[in-house]
């Protein structure tokens, strides 16, 4: 449905209602929204750390510190051994392809029956222990398996939102997804279970180097 | 949703008698609010975003037309296409209109209460179109033939028994299922689902006028399903779910997590701006955005109930509403309840059918306390009231006692003849102190529920005039 002519009709009129509410003609002058609450602006990167590892843990994710890539990776094999994961999905980043070099591990044939989803970040957030995720690289391998692996380098850390549109605004992603603890639900009485349609599993590799 | 708030004391009666329904709304409000307070209370900006994002809508609201101009334009310069809707008839012919021309046989949902109030999935039903509830919440609903409750925890009436017998009398799950079984047979069945929909339909949490996103905020990954597999998106918002900026998005996404469930982030934040790029892997092919009227722009007109357009729909005043924690949502008879829902009901339908909706509250103020974006509640519960007395749509008992008391207060005369024999009325009728005079036609009804002391020997009138005053 192709917004033709009856689309901008009904567009007009609606706009019409609008400033008729408002007491407003079209190109009226617009004042400034008021101003934007600005962040600090600077930041202690082991004060991120402790802080992104504290509010993780406080909402059930499990962070997991190691040094480089290749002791990630060891660390990647036992976790996936640990959660009996042989088949994965995995977003399309040179992280992802250098933690798992040599790792005894099959790409899932079915996307939706893979067992581990394996994914980079383009930021994350300590304030809130956030991981934030782009479309660029997809968006299957964080939400279809029933466990989320991601993998973190300490310099991806910044305090909160703010920080990370300041970075990345304004050219965004289709889906920029801000994940934070597994997949949650409380509809039946107010009682927290996991995993009911997103991973109820998320495991988290901060890399320092 | 169908519309009953003209029968609001009946449902309250039902409300009152639910035995069920009391345990359930007494577990779950008690919990929000719990949640809320903490999350408040460890939190030191917690007034300064309050501030913000008031003024951050207000300016919104004050500017709308210039906004959703620039909203639409984003969209658009994404490749998306920008629906306009001035009524429900007219946003549910649009959007059964684009399935039908794209060939959509199954639609996967998540949460939205525009769609609640313009009967979206019945519509799409007599199209021989699958239409899906996915949020838990609503998917329990969805299978039982009711309708939401509660803005965050829509089948918070139910209580996990009823819930247990509803599964394992629709998806045969065992009688004795604990939750995380009946969530796992949910997941189970709805993934199937979203594998297979052609299109997703979402609602929006805020929608950022200059890159042309729309917010989505959840907990369970279902909006992010929606949002991600069927080929088509469509994004539903009412016309107030505007802000300006991305930079406006950190306090807002602050605010209404930490007041509607007391986290500090809600599991998932999704931001879409249009559909999949050229070198994206994944993601629909088309996005659609349809914004919709529906009496908002008469509410926007009102320069007192504009405030109520600041909604962000988080719940904390129904969580806080001591009415609320009584009836639940289903009494106040539509989509939006507790005391957003009195204020916001009779502006989106009229006062007429909605005229007792603002007299459920107590004017205990706790709704305009708690509220994120300081609407101001109480005074617009007043407002309310004010107009239905203008326009003479209060009740015939409640003019006669006003008519009577205003008579009777502006002669002194016949006020203290009055009062001698109220007085010495109702010292007859006392017992042990107090009033009882439950059998009494009119008073009864109040008197059996409260317990009003004897009045005493002399008026305070008296007292004064022969004791008190200088001679």
């Amino acid at each position: 449905m192709a917004p033709g002519a009856g689309g901008t009709v009904k567009r007009d009129a609606f706009l019409a209602r609008i400033r008729q509410a408002l007491h407003r003609q079209e190109g009226d002058p617009v004042e400034a929204p008021p101003a934007v609450l600005e962040p600090p602006g600077k930041w202690d990167l082991e004060a991120l750390v402790s802080a992104f590892r504290r509010e993780c843990e406080a909402v059930g994710a499990v962070v997991h510190e190691v040094a480089e890539v290749a002791e990630a990776g060891a660390l990647l094999g036992s976790l996936l051994s640990d959660l009996n994961a042989r088949t994965f999905l995995a977003s399309e980043e040179d992280i992802v392809a250098e933690v798992m070099t040599g790792l005894p591990l099959v790409p899932a044939e079915v996307p939706a029956e893979a067992e581990v989803g394996i994914t980079g970040v383009l930021c994350a957030l300590a304030d809130t222990g956030t991981l934030v995720l782009s479309s660029e690289v997809g968006r299957q391998a964080s939400l279809l398996p029933p466990a989320h692996v991601a993998l973190v380098r300490r310099e991806q850390l910044l305090p909160g939102m703010a920080e990370a549109l300041a970075r990345f605004a304004p050219s965004l992603p289709s889906a920029w997804v801000q994940v934070t603890g597994p997949s949650r639900t409380a509809d039946i009485e107010l009682t927290l279970t996991m995993g009911v349609h997103g991973p109820g599993v998320l495991q988290v590799l901060l890399i320092s180097a | 949703m169908e519309v009953t708030t003209q029968n609001f004391k009946n449902n309250v009666g039902k409300a009152l008698q639910d035995e069920q329904l009391q345990l359930a709304m007494q577990r779950a409000t008690a919990a929000f609010a719990g949640k809320r307070q903490s999350a408040v209370a460890g939190f030191a900006d917690f007034e300064a975003l309050r501030s913000y994002c008031a003024a951050v809508k207000a300016h919104t609201l004050a500017y709308l037309d210039h906004y959703l101009e620039q909203l639409t334009a984003s969209v658009e310069a994404l490749g998306g296409t920008v629906h306009f809707a001035a009524d429900g008839a007219e946003a549910v012919r649009i959007v059964t209109a684009l399935a039908e021309a794209k060939g959509v046989r199954k639609v996967v949902k998540s949460k939205s209460m525009l769609s609640e109030e313009i009967h979206l999935n019945e519509a799409l039903e007599a199209k021989d179109i699958t239409a899906l509830e996915t949020d838990l919440g609503e998917y329990i609903l969805q299978i039982d033939g009711d309708v939401p409750s509660h803005i965050i925890g829509p089948a918070i009436h139910k209580t996990k028994e009823q819930v247990t017998r509803l599964f394992h009398d629709k998806l045969g799950t065992p009688e004795d299922a604990d939750i995380p079984t009946l969530t796992a047979a949910a997941r189970r069945l709805l993934r199937e689902h979203f594998l297979t929909a052609d299109m997703g339909i979402s609602g929006v949490n805020f929608a950022v006028a200059r890159s042309g996103t729309v917010v989505l905020v959840e907990n369970e990954g279902n909006i992010r399903f929606t949002t991600s597999l069927p080929r088509i998106h469509l994004a539903m918002m009412g016309l107030e779910k505007i802000i300006p900026r991305l930079e406006d998005l950190p306090a807002f996404l602050s605010l209404l997590p930490r007041s509607a469930t007391g986290q500090k982030a809600s599991s998932y934040v999704s931001l879409i701006t249009g559909s999949r790029r050229p070198g994206e892997p994944e993601g629909p092919e088309e996005f659609h955005l349809l914004i919709v009227d529906n009496g908002r722009s008469a509410v926007l007109a009102d320069p007192k109930l504009r405030d109520s357009l600041r909604c962000i729909r988080c719940g904390a005043c129904l969580n806080s509403c001591p009415v609320y924690q009584q009836i639940g949502g289903h009494a106040y008879g539509w989509v939006y309840s507790g005391p957003i829902g009195a204020v916001l009901d009779p502006g989106l339908l009229g006062l007429e059918p909605t005229v007792s909706l603002p007299q459920a509250s107590s004017l205990c103020g706790a709704c305009g306390e708690v509220c994120p974006v300081k609407i101001p509640l109480p005074e617009l519960l007043l407002e309310h009231r004010r107009r239905a007395v203008e326009r003479g749509l209060s009740r015939k008992s409640e003019k006669l006692a006003v008519g009577a008391f205003a008579f009777l207060a502006s002669r002194p005369g016949l006020w203290d003849v009055n009062t001698r024999i109220g007085r010495y009325g109702a010292r007859l009728l006392s017992r042990e102190g107090y009033l009882a005079g439950g059998w009494l036609p009119l008073l009864g009804a109040w008197l059996r529920e409260r317990d009003f002391p004897e009045p005493a020997r002399r008026s305070f009138r008296e007292v004064w005039r022969r004791e008190l005053a200088e001679p």
